[in-house]
């Protein structure tokens, strides 16, 4: 089984009038371990179909302008086989101000297997001029 | 450094009154430096100092604030950073506003988001 699926999903950036479609990998096991990121409906209606044009990754290189989505980072009730607690990435693709942003939250923390989480905002690895 | 009372919007709507944000400045090495306020009032948007209330701080944020890092004498070749909170919540115009009050031509502007910690994030998506 693959450790991860691909999803494209239309981002809204922190910045008005900025969107663009972010390729995620979804976690879907870990070691044998079936717990998979959480990926509740009010974040799968903003799933896209594959696009051909430039899509923002979602990745903690600093090749990309963006280096860390909005996102719940979730701790899930399972263990790894090292007997830590299972952490799963699940993002938040509508801009704060946007209720389903909330509400993304909300559904994520509320998943099955989610314990709890910690949401973190964007992260810009470049000048966010080019967003205004 | 710079520690200024203001209301603080996190990213789910939810405002932390009278929270304390600090302004300074940081090198390479991440050594901290105090900004005077000559500085503070040259550097810092309107939109900031026009947000900053009079009175006492009542309580900190759970968590770490969304903050900016701004570039200062890149022309002259200093690597120095302002370290700028921004309490307006993203998306809003008050957050477009403070960018645009910041955005010089020659110097960068870096965004870090907030994080917010587990029990609180629990309480403000309404899950408790």
């Amino acid at each position: 089984m693959s450790r991860y699926e691909v999803r494209w999903v239309l981002y809204d950036l922190d910045f008005a009038n900025t969107a663009a479609v972010l390729r995620i990998r979804r976690f879907l096991s870990t070691s044998g371990n079936e717990i998979a990121a959480p990926f509740p409906p009010v974040v799968a209606a903003r799933e896209v179909a594959r696009s051909t044009d430039p899509v923002l990754l979602a990745s903690r290189t600093r090749r990309n302008a963006i280096q860390d989505f909005r996102a719940v980072e979730c701790c899930m009730n399972a263990l790894t086989p090292s007997g830590d607690p299972v952490e799963r990435t699940a993002i938040v693709p509508y801009r704060p101000g946007d209720p389903n942003c909330r509400e993304s939250v909300r559904q994520i923390l509320t998943s099955e297997n989610v314990v709890n989480g910690i949401y973190r905002g964007e992260v810009h690895a470049e000048s966010v001029w080019r967003w205004l | 450094m710079a520690r200024y009372t203001m209301n603080y919007f996190n990213d789910l709507g939810v405002c932390h009154q009278r929270v304390g944000l600090r302004v300074y400045l940081v090198d390479i090495d991440n050594q901290e430096f105090t900004t005077t306020t000559e500085q503070d009032f040259e550097v810092l948007p309107f939109t900031f100092l026009s947000a900053v209330l009079l009175g006492e701080v009542v309580c900190s944020f759970p968590g770490r604030t969304r903050t900016i890092r701004k570039a200062v004498g890149q022309k002259s070749g200093s690597s120095l950073l302002w370290i700028i909170p921004c309490p307006f919540r993203a998306g809003s115009s008050e957050f477009e506003r403070f960018f645009r009050e910041l955005e010089d031509e020659f110097e960068e502007v870096f965004l870090e988001g907030e994080r917010i910690d587990r029990a609180f994030l629990l309480r403000y998506a309404d899950v408790v």
